[in-house]
């Protein structure tokens, strides 16, 4: 495998949420291939800088893979080709000499671009706010044992727990749908005795939510599932129709 | 609340699983009905007196015709308008798209399920114009009905299916439909909430394969009926 890969760019370029986008392309010469995505871009953007263009716009923040900041989409797949990865961990080394890489934006009306490859994700945090906590309050934390919970259980609470809210479900799914964002939210709570009480108010109020923020409706492709950085399942999807099906009946 | 069980996205899709595996039990009925095609001395005999059985509960199956008749309607209504609002969720397009393997089960029969859905909806029109409400022929069986007059659709069959058209047009039809319940057997029980990660998995892998058994069944039928005469 080459150390150095020449890369052909077409990114997309947008002001605002309000001007028209457009590709630009950009040839990069040497690009090391133990460098992740993003420090790809940033040494793209060391070079606009250099020439007087205005450096590509993309958001990052740990650039662990945790914090769920990133995120745009390489050749039609959010968060690019490798499985369970964000871009900031996606290195280099996955691409040939040569590749043709084409970089969108997450790609949703309830996700505004706001510019270049940087997308208006609040559309989320409303959805938290409809319902995705515990409203009572527990005072000080409790004594490790005195609610009992089986171990699965909890392991099953935390893989619906692990989302780290990218959007990246709502980007690669073909209706824009937030049922696996929204789905996780609500499961990762209702899986556990405290978040067992508002169950039923709390699916009623995120999926109200969620509908009226203009997230299309899941038709079960589970393409969400397949570019998830966290691998959480279609089954929280489920999970979350059978708990709103339950709180009407 | 009422507001928003109109309004659900979820709940709109219940209504199109609900419909949805209904007339999926509806077409394993439909093919097993018409395997007497394939049986009666004379020919057609016992596909007639089936036929007859069915017209012959009167009010009921009138009722019955009339109920299938609104579960396409629901169906198909439910799915178009979801489908419309699925549109406008994504108000910018992507230059590329893709399939992102893995756990994925986007196939282009999920992604074509409306396309599908369409030419199914037009070619069962044609079909029910063709057959429920094509030309009236009358034969007689001794046996039958009691040696009264009973209608003669095994000749309109055989009429119709010597045309190499509507045989092609058949084809084209049914083979749709295979992709169109390839995705929406499994998928169905996924929009009702009911997961299991066995049931999930066997569901899915059986679903294509079902699909593609119905259609061929039906298939079979204008294939020999076109080829025996």
């Amino acid at each position: 495998m080459a150390d150095k890969l020449n890369l052909q760019l077409q990114v997309w370029r947008q002001d605002s949420s309000e001007a028209t986008g457009e590709f630009h392309y950009y040839s990069m010469k040497d690009v090391p291939v133990d460098i992740s995505f993003l420090e790809m871009l940033d040494i793209l953007n060391e070079d606009l800088t250099k020439d007087g263009i205005m450096p590509i716009s993309f958001d990052s923040d740990c650039r662990e893979g945790i914090c769920g900041t990133c995120g745009f989409v390489i050749n039609g797949i959010a968060h690019g080709p490798e499985k369970k990865t964000t871009v900031c961990q996606l290195h280099m080394r996955h691409f040939k000499d040569g590749d043709t890489l084409v970089i969108e934006p997450f790609r949703a009306t309830p996700f505004k671009i706001v510019r270049d490859l940087v997308v208006d994700r609040s559309s989320f945090d409303r959805i938290i706010q409809a319902g995705g906590f515990i409203s009572a309050n527990t005072g000080n934390a409790p004594d490790a044992n005195s609610i009992l919970i089986s171990k699965d259980q909890v392991e099953d609470a935390f893989d619906s727990a692990a989302c780290i809210g990218c959007g990246a479900c709502v980007a690669s799914c073909p209706n824009a749908s937030g049922a696996l964002f929204t789905s996780a939210k609500i499961s990762h709570l209702s899986k556990l005795p405290q978040g067992k009480v508002e169950a039923s108010e709390r699916v009623t109020n995120m999926v109200k939510t969620m509908d009226s923020e203009g997230f299309g409706s899941c038709s079960n492709h589970a393409e969400c599932e397949a570019v998830c950085p966290k691998g959480i399942s279609i089954s929280n999807i489920a999970l979350m129709r059978k708990s709103l099906l339950k709180s009407i009946i | 609340m009422s507001k928003f069980i109109t309004f659900s996205s979820i709940l709109k899709k219940v209504v199109i699983a609900i419909t949805g595996l209904s007339l999926f039990l509806f077409l394993i009925v439909h093919l097993a009905g018409n395997i007497t095609i394939f049986t009666g001395n004379p020919p057609g005999q016992d596909f007639n007196a089936y036929a007859h059985f069915l017209e012959s509960f009167g009010i009921l199956f009138t009722v019955a015709e009339l109920g299938l008749l609104a579960f396409f309607l629901i169906h198909i209504s439910s799915a178009l308008y979801t489908n419309y609002e699925n549109y406008k969720s994504r108000n910018n397009r992507y230059a590329v798209s893709n399939f992102a393997g893995g756990n994925s089960k986007k196939t282009y029969a999920s992604t074509s399920m409306v396309i599908t859905g369409v030419v199914v909806m037009a070619f069962l029109i044609w079909h029910v114009l063709q057959f429920r409400l094509g030309s009236y022929y009358e034969t007689i069986y001794p046996g039958v009905n009691g040696g009264e007059p009973v209608r003669d659709l095994y000749r309109l069959i055989t009429e119709e299916f010597s045309n190499i058209w509507v045989v092609i047009g058949y084809t084209i039809s049914l083979l749709l439909l295979s992709l169109h319940l390839g995705h929406g057997f499994w998928s169905s029980f996924q929009s009702l909430g009911i997961y299991g990660k066995n049931f999930t998995r066997i569901t899915y892998s059986i679903s294509y394969l079902l699909g593609t058994i119905i259609s061929v069944g039906f298939l079979i039928i204008p294939i020999y009926i076109f080829f025996i005469n």
